[in-house]
């Protein structure tokens, strides 16, 4: 069987089309070491000159094959869909590999010190941790939009975000379920999601260019749309305001200078996230004057109260037993 | 004053208490109205260079106080600046933030003004507004004052989703001597309080959630309305580590019997940190910062491991049973237990599987789950991403025996970890 170069579209994270290009390869018995995956982004960036030109017959899976049973556990199905949000560029390599070798070795499904699920799983955690990252630190700032309804809802609340994994739709149901009533947006390099809490004219939204992407089951009750545009900049979002200089003083005022923990910082927050972290500016000089501040408390106290000490009964201690 | 300083004094005030998590509570969103959610497990939105997260907007809505505990910045003999907050300002504050998606929700405590009822009213003035007036789905945690009236206790049960109580130090003589207004008998008492409303409203939403009213033959079956949770992330408190006396073996039972008496979902220990305008009467020296993550790592025995006080607690006379700063207690109780080593990673039971140092819940949940299928080789120890050079000594599989490592006598002092452990910033 000759190697199959084969060029998914897009970022390659839609999971239906993966699976069913995955259907036909084993239908075909072409094995995982024969087969190239490219994704038409990552062509576009840095193409591979021997990849088949991305028109619609290279995208599309061939329709017409023979049946040959192929099956997994559904986990695994709901797993490999998150693995696909992966940014590495081997992950469609992988899930393949591992789909063949679980037809070749019924225990391998079980198996999950094996090294290729130990990769998997490892993909997986860093998918599911850039969502739990992305709904931590997601900064929305409010501006009031002209052309807006005046309706109640308040301003747009815009975010500027940048990941690095292909998370946005996984992280965007969050946003709905939390800010329901509020009207937001994100913007990332590669994606930009709105939210319009009371449905707005779906037909006038497709005029312009966004694609309205109803959200489904859990928010069924609601009139709200979820649509999706394309990629923004970091100049599109709203700058520093006045209400994020009393965030900024909190996040001063909450730091013990005692207890200098920069490593355990590091870990939780990494440098990645910083530059779009208006606080997290504030960490160096932070860091330089804690010594000096810790210093100071030992060298002031102890001090004479000033204040006059109200003259009280002190509670009755009842006995206690201990 | 201006808002801008209040904020400043009032999280000044709130950075010793140690508590912070916004989990463990009901799920809720706000997809039917108001605003907010809460998913179950916190989400820590920010952390400082102590290390610690940010998730909840913590501030004190006085740091004015009548009580005089010597080791409480806000006391009332302490020369600090103070501010006090008024209701409505805590309410914008905390949905500001919210929106911008900077915190999860609030935790508010408070010094003591005029008496312990007019300063729980408003605390729970606050959560009422939040909840009632906002619809606010957030996550919010209030400290309760010990001797207010029990029926404010109830109501702030109904708004909060986690109370507190601060036990504030282990042993009953360090309260007497450090914070002469506070009774132990009455904090314990409002704990008690705390855990049987907790405790009678499970119940009731548990007994609504089973029971289904029919009403015609045939008919759908309606459920009675749950009653409402109260408190549905528990209870907490915190306990302040080196302002007193007490040794880590008190700290140890002490929380042992909360947790056990209680049903307290979370214990916090705060190393006392050398504060500004401290009393004469107290160490200027902190402990070292080590201490504090020790005892947490002992707590996290006893809550997940199934390790009990007496097995923790370390040898020697009361007020000498100090953990070792040197082994986490897990690595300190096996290296005293080696007999019990090494656990064949084959046949163990979970129970022993917990024991063995370096190995946490989830690489023991998948060790069992793949040794049903084939025997376990010592490849697959690598493959958990554990730190090897702990665990190795204590194990045994197909392809490795730790030998006579067990008996050797550097042991212990082989395993200290290289890596500095957490150190309070130098004072000196
Ligand atoms: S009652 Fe609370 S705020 Fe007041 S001095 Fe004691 S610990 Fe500090």
């Amino acid at each position: 069987m000759a190697a199959q170069t084969l060029i998914l579209p897009g970022d390659g994270t839609d999971f239906a089309h993966w699976r069913s290009v995955a259907r036909w390869l084993w239908s075909q018995q072409v094995p995982p070491e024969q087969v190239v995956w490219h994704t038409e982004d990552g062509q576009r960036e840095a193409p591979d000159l021997f990849a088949p030109p991305p028109g619609p017959s290279a995208l599309a899976a061939p329709a017409s094959s023979p049946e040959r049973p192929l099956t997994v556990p559904r986990a695994w199905l709901e797993q490999a869909e998150h693995c696909l949000l992966h940014c590495d560029p081997d992950r469609f390599a992988l899930l393949y590999r591992l789909l063949w070798r679980m037809q070749h070795e019924p225990a391998l499904r079980h198996d999950l010190l094996d090294a290729d699920h130990v990769q998997m799983q490892h993909w997986i955690k860093a998918v599911r941790r850039e969502v739990h990252k992305t709904h931590a630190f997601v900064r929305f700032r409010p501006v009031a939009l002209a052309d807006d309804p005046v309706d109640g809802a308040g301003p747009l609340h815009v975010a500027w975000f940048e990941p690095v994994h292909h998370i946005v739709h996984a992280a965007a149901p969050f946003f709905v379920k939390r800010f329901a009533n509020m009207r937001w947006a994100i913007l990332t390099p590669r994606v930009s999601l709105r939210w319009w809490p009371d449905a707005p004219d779906v037909a006038a939204l497709a005029a312009q260019g966004v694609e309205p992407d109803f959200a489904l089951k859990p928010f069924k009750a609601r009139p709200g749309v979820l649509s999706w545009g394309p990629g923004a900049s970091a100049e599109d979002a709203p700058a520093l305001d006045a209400g994020e200089g009393l965030w900024l003083t909190y996040y001063a005022h909450i730091f013990n200078p005692a207890r200098l923990k920069v490593a355990a910082m590091c870990k939780e927050m990494p440098r990645k996230y910083w530059h779009n972290l208006p606080e997290t500016q504030l960490i160096s000089p932070m860091i330089q004057a804690a010594q000096a501040r810790s210093a100071a408390m030992l060298a002031n106290a102890p001090t004479t109260p000033q204040r006059k000490l109200p003259q009280r009964e002190l509670p009755r201690k009842p006995a206690v037993k201990d | 004053m201006e808002l801008q300083t209040k904020l400043a004094v009032l999280a000044d005030a709130a950075k010793y208490d140690a508590s912070c998590s916004s989990s463990g509570s009901a799920k809720r969103n706000a997809v039917g109205g108001g605003i907010g959610s809460t998913e179950g497990s916190g989400i820590c939105h920010s952390y400082t260079p102590d290390g610690r997260c940010i998730s909840l907007l913590k501030i004190l809505l006085t740091n004015f106080c009548i009580y005089d505990c010597k080791y409480c910045i806000n006391r009332v003999s302490s020369n600090i600046p103070r501010a006090r907050f008024s209701v409505a300002e805590v309410v914008d504050l905390t949905l500001d933030f919210y929106r911008r998606n900077c915190i999860e929700g609030l935790f508010l405590s408070s010094g003591i003004i005029r008496s312990s009822n007019y300063t729980m009213e408003q605390l729970v003035g606050v959560a009422r507004t939040l909840r009632l007036t906002h619809g606010f789905k957030g996550y919010i945690h209030l400290k309760t004052i010990p001797d207010a009236d029990p029926e404010l206790l109830a109501e702030a049960g109904l708004y909060a989703d986690r109370l507190s109580i601060n036990i504030e130090l282990p042993t009953v003589q360090g309260l007497a001597q450090l914070a002469p207004e506070k009774s132990s008998a009455t904090i314990h008492q409002a704990m008690g309080q705390l855990h049987d409303h907790i405790a009678t409203s499970k119940a009731e939403r548990k007994e609504a959630s089973k029971t289904s009213v029919v009403s015609m033959p045939r008919s759908c079956r309606t459920r009675p309305t749950a009653p409402k949770a109260f408190a549905p992330g528990g209870q907490s408190t915190q306990m302040i580590v080196g302002a007193d006396g007490a040794d880590d073996g008190d700290i140890i039972v002490t929380s042992s019997r909360l947790y056990t008496g209680y049903r307290l979902r979370r214990v916090y220990y705060s190393a006392f940190s050398p504060i500004p305008d401290a009393t004469a009467e107290l160490p200027l020296i902190a402990p070292p910062l080590v201490r504090e993550h020790r005892l947490y790592q002992a707590d996290w025995l006893m809550r997940f491991y199934g390790f009990e006080a007496h097995e923790i607690v370390p040898a020697g006379a009361q007020g000498k049973r100090m953990l070792s700063l040197e082994h986490d207690p897990k690595l300190a109780w096996a290296l005293a237990h080696r007999e019990r080593f090494p656990v064949d990673l084959n046949t163990a039971p979970r129970e022993m599987l917990l024991r063995v140092p370096g190995l946490g819940v989830g690489s023991v949940d998948k060790l069992l789950a793949v040794r049903r299928f084939r025997q376990l080789r010592s490849a697959d120890i690598e493959r958990l991403r554990v730190p090897m050079s702990k665990v190795l000594p204590f194990v045994e599989c197909l392809g490795w025996s730790p030998g006579r490592r067990l008996d050797d006598p550097l042991l212990a002092a082989k395993l200290v970890q290289p890596m500095a452990p957490p150190v309070q910033a130098s004072l000196f």
